[in-house]
């Protein structure tokens, strides 16, 4: 069958290779949904273990600081940075280490801070079968690529082909790189969840979808935990929407943007009768 | 317990704002004023009707959404309905508005009222409010606050998506162009 592919012509072989390179993108989808463990059924309650199911240590850091704004025990303090301002009763380790830090710190010193925390996290979430463990990772993210391998074996065979019979390659050529490129982001964006794990953040965010309109103070920290800051645009926790957004446009894939410049970012807007109206008291 | 199987919400449910036999009822002068369908105009009627329900019983001040705003403004200027009928026999209590004095700590002050609201509004009703009729905080501080009354006597009023849909269309239209007089010849 192989050898059929070096007697195709050169138009009919690149219809066919560029069939063949979306069936790798769909394949590379599909087969580590099938693969994936299924680990365990059950809920998450606590906000950071939801943190860092829905979106990673860095939503861990953000959840952390969203809940201590919300609970004034934070207060932002320019230049994309926050102070501690309160000592709050934190029950949570985590927010007990950023509570004693001196100094102004942002989203990156956030994060540094509380890594051996997010590592306990982590290893709580595998022992509770909703994360995969290091060792189940690489094996997925190499099926996750197998199909990209064939496919690029095969371009690689006919190209070779191609350049004995002094035929143009160049299609062939972009073809492979966008497959090969495909297949190093499919490589390195692997879900680490068990099935069990994205089906409790799913519930959880179904059940909670509520906090994506408007989380009450001691929800802030949930609903950042589960949808991301961008729920707390317009809320009076816009600041730290911006400092992530303003972390995440400097090009170092985030959290290394912290005072590097004086814009405060904000993404509210005075908005004058910005709250509408009371009503009585009950 | 549930706020259907109240008294409250059974008169509040039953309510009819103005006089029954008007030729314009209070919920086509909404869609009207509003540019709402009647289904939708309806549908924010309800969600007035469990706004006031919670400002009577949440136990804490409420906020509404603009949708819901507009509908008790409009029932506001229906002055002896609202101060002779509606609340004496319905409410049985006395429901001001009250618009906010503006400035950052009454920003946060009805940030934290609209939250509670919704709060209140999923445990007395069993279910999230409809995310159509009460927005994000984005949109209810932010964005809803820039309403302005317009005639369209005045004034054209195109959809933003329609024009930013027709600019790129126009762009790609004269790139189009350029290109064919530069190749063409």
């Amino acid at each position: 069958m192989i050898e059929g592919f070096s007697t195709y012509s050169g138009s009919d072989f690149l219809l066919f290779y560029a069939v063949l390179v979306v069936a790798a993108i769909v394949a590379g989808v599909w087969v580590p949904t099938l693969l994936r463990a299924d680990g365990a059924e059950r809920s998450v309650q606590d906000r950071y273990e939801a943190a860092f199911l829905a979106g990673g240590g860095k939503r861990v850091a953000e959840t952390a600081l969203a809940q201590l704004l919300a609970e004034d025990a934070l207060a932002p303090s320019g230049e994309r940075k926050v102070r501690v301002i309160r000592e709050t009763a934190a029950k949570h380790p985590l927010e007990k280490t950023l509570l004693r830090k001196p100094l102004p710190f942002g989203l990156t010193e956030t994060y540094k801070a509380i890594e051996p925390h997010i590592a306990d996290i982590k290893q709580r979430l595998v022992q509770q079968g909703l994360l995969l463990a290091d060792s189940q990772r690489m094996p997925l993210r190499i099926v996750s690529v197998l199909p990209y391998l064939v496919v690029l074996g095969i371009g690689w065979f006919r190209r070779a082909a191609g350049v004995a019979e002094g035929e143009p390659v160049g299609y062939l050529t972009a073809l492979m790189v966008v497959a090969a490129i495909f297949a190093l982001i499919r490589f390195v964006k692997l879900d680490p969840r068990t099935r069990g794990g994205i089906t409790a953040v799913a519930d959880a965010r179904n059940i909670s979808k509520r906090l994506k309109t408007a989380p009450t103070t001691p929800e802030v920290g949930y609903g950042v935990a589960l949808f991301g800051t961008a729920i707390l645009a317009g809320t009076p926790y816009a600041e730290l929407h911006a400092m992530r957004e303003a972390a995440r446009g400097d090009g170092s894939g985030g959290y290394a943007a912290d005072g590097s410049d004086s814009s405060d970012g904000s993404g509210s807007s005075d908005s004058g009768c910005g709250g509408g109206c009371g009503g009585c008291g009950g | 317990m549930s706020a259907f199987a109240t008294d409250l919400w059974r008169k509040l449910a039953a309510y009819e704002v103005g006089p029954r036999d008007a030729a314009f009822t209070f919920s086509q002068r909404l869609a009207r004023e509003n540019r709402w369908s009647p289904a939708h105009a309806a549908r924010v009627l309800t969600e007035y009707k469990r706004f006031c329900y919670l400002a009577k019983t949440a136990g804490h001040p409420v906020t509404p959404s603009d949708a819901v705003d507009q509908a008790w403004h409009l029932h506001l200027t229906y002055s002896r309905d609202y101060w002779q009928r509606f609340c004496p026999d319905i409410l049985e209590a006395e429901l001001h508005h009250g618009p906010t004095a503006g400035g950052s700590t009454e920003r946060t002050r009805y940030y934290d009222q609209y939250a509670a609201t919704l709060a209140s509004y999923e445990i007395a009703f069993g279910e999230p409010p409809p995310d159509d009729i009460w927005p994000t905080a984005h949109r209810r501080f932010v964005i809803d606050p820039l309403s302005f009354r317009v005639n369209p006597h005045d004034v054209v009023i195109l959809p933003r998506g329609a024009v930013r849909f027709a600019g790129i269309a126009a762009g790609l239209a004269l790139a189009a162009a350029a290109a064919g007089l530069i190749w063409g010849g």
